[in-house]
């Protein structure tokens, strides 16, 4: 049993499949990217009891009776609040990345409402974007946790 | 996608069940802590356990506990519960060192006990470690026992651990109050793996130093030195006695040699209060 998206859902794994492979194909929920496969890109990412997971990296047997968010399941003022920098910042090119930078900024202002420019950089090191050049995200993020 | 390899998953609640897991299925069985380099290993067929045994729903694993002298940092301890927690920022330089681990995501789930146990000769916690004189508890079939860091790397990815054997926690003794440290890694970012990483240790005249990604295991050398200059003299005739370096992905074994010196100065820098 994970809990997904606040919705309790009951499925048959393989003892051997990551949660990533859970998430895409027996959930359905496209928005958690595939790519790297060994924790690299981090586009894989979900939150897990909260904190940002790469999910690639993750038995879904260890997730049983946890609670993951993707970035389906966001949707108060904060997250909203990111979503709409983002655009405005011009944060999302090609938008492979997005839903991976948009739950880590979350968590983060989530954590610390009012963080520097450096607690940005850090907290989304482990994500790769190939269009933006991360500027424009870092300053959608800063400018989410003003506004 | 490369999938992983057919694995029986198993989840003890306790030392005892865990221990007997792995006793059950000798050298069959591997332990799972955060599985950051675990499940990259078995997807790249480097390691071939066919039972993982889940090390996290163990509570006792899952503490760190000050003693008067010493910390004891669980095995299945996260990087980020390390660096969230305030007692932990007196033990230098393993602190700096863990918060150069990876990334912060990675972080979340990373355990300072897997960062030993996958014996990567580019471990960043393993120079501090050994400069700290960290000690790893070990429990198995016959009982517990204590394995110094220094005894504790075998060769790549090999470590002292019996196959049947479970790490609990990781000692690391209390820094001494007037002790001075460092930590340096060079890499081609900070969330790769470093191409050269060293961390210090000084203790009034006696200077610790240990370099990783230089040799199969993270190499230590020990010196006595009065200033800064003298540290650097004495340090730079000594290391080359240890670092073995290779040619790899991520650098040629001379521009790894030449980094030998950089990261020396650097890190003696930090340690002896220069300017940079």
């Amino acid at each position: 049993m994970i809990k997904v998206n606040g919705e309790e859902r009951k499925l048959e794994v393989e003892e051997n499949e990551t949660l990533l492979q859970v998430l895409r194909d027996k959930l359905r929920i496209r928005s958690v990217k595939a790519a790297c496969w060994r924790g690299e890109c981090g586009l894989c990412t979900v939150l897990l009891e909260g904190k940002p997971v790469k999910s690639c990296l993750i038995l879904a047997c260890e997730a049983d009776g946890c609670s993951i968010v993707t970035v389906e399941g966001l949707n108060d003022n904060l997250s909203e609040r990111i979503k709409k920098t983002f655009v405005e910042e011009g944060a999302i090119q090609c938008g492979f990345c997005t839903p991976a930078f948009i739950l880590v900024a979350y968590s983060l202002l989530r954590e610390n409402p009012n963080p520097s420019r450096e607690d940005v950089v850090e907290a989304i090191n482990g994500l790769i974007c190939r269009c933006t050049g991360y500027h424009q995200i870092v300053n959608a993020i800063i400018k989410a946790a003003r506004e | 996608m490369i999938s992983l390899p057919p694995l029986s998953y198993h989840k003890p609640r306790t030392v005892e069940e865990a221990v007997s897991i792995l006793e059950r299925y000798q050298g069959e069985a591997r332990v799972l802590a955060g599985g950051t380099d675990l499940l990259v290993d078995l997807r790249a067929r480097a390691r071939t356990p066919s039972h993982l045994v889940d090390i996290k729903g163990i509570p006792e694993l899952k503490r760190i506990v000050y003693l008067d002298n010493a910390v004891e940092v669980g095995s299945a301890v996260t990087l980020a519960e390390i660096l969230k927690d305030e007692g932990m920022k007196s033990y230098q330089p393993l602190y700096k060192a863990v918060g150069m681990i990876a990334d912060r995501i990675i972080r979340f789930r990373a355990t300072l006990a897997g960062n030993v146990c996958n014996a990567s000769p580019a471990a960043d916690s393993a120079p501090a470690l050994l400069v700290m004189g960290a000690e790893i508890k070990v429990v198995g079939p016959r009982g517990k026992r204590t394995i110094p860091i220094s005894e504790f790397f075998k060769g790549v990815k090999k470590t002292a651990l019996e196959p049947s054997e479970l790490v609990e926690s990781i000692r690391v003794p209390r820094t001494p109050d007037e002790a001075r440290s460092g930590f340096v890694k060079f890499g081609r970012s900070s969330e790769d793996l470093a191409i050269v990483n060293a961390a210090a240790m000084l203790v009034g005249n006696k200077l610790w130093v240990s370099y990783g990604s230089v040799a199969p295991t993270p190499m230590m050398i020990q010196v006595e030195a009065e200033n800064y200059e003298e540290a650097v003299l004495r340090v730079l005739k000594e290391a080359p006695k240890v670092v073995k370096p290779i040619s790899d992905v991520r650098a040629s074994a001379g521009y790894r040699l030449h980094l030998v010196k950089v990261a020396t100065a650097k890190l003696l820098k930090e340690v002896y209060g220069e300017e940079t």
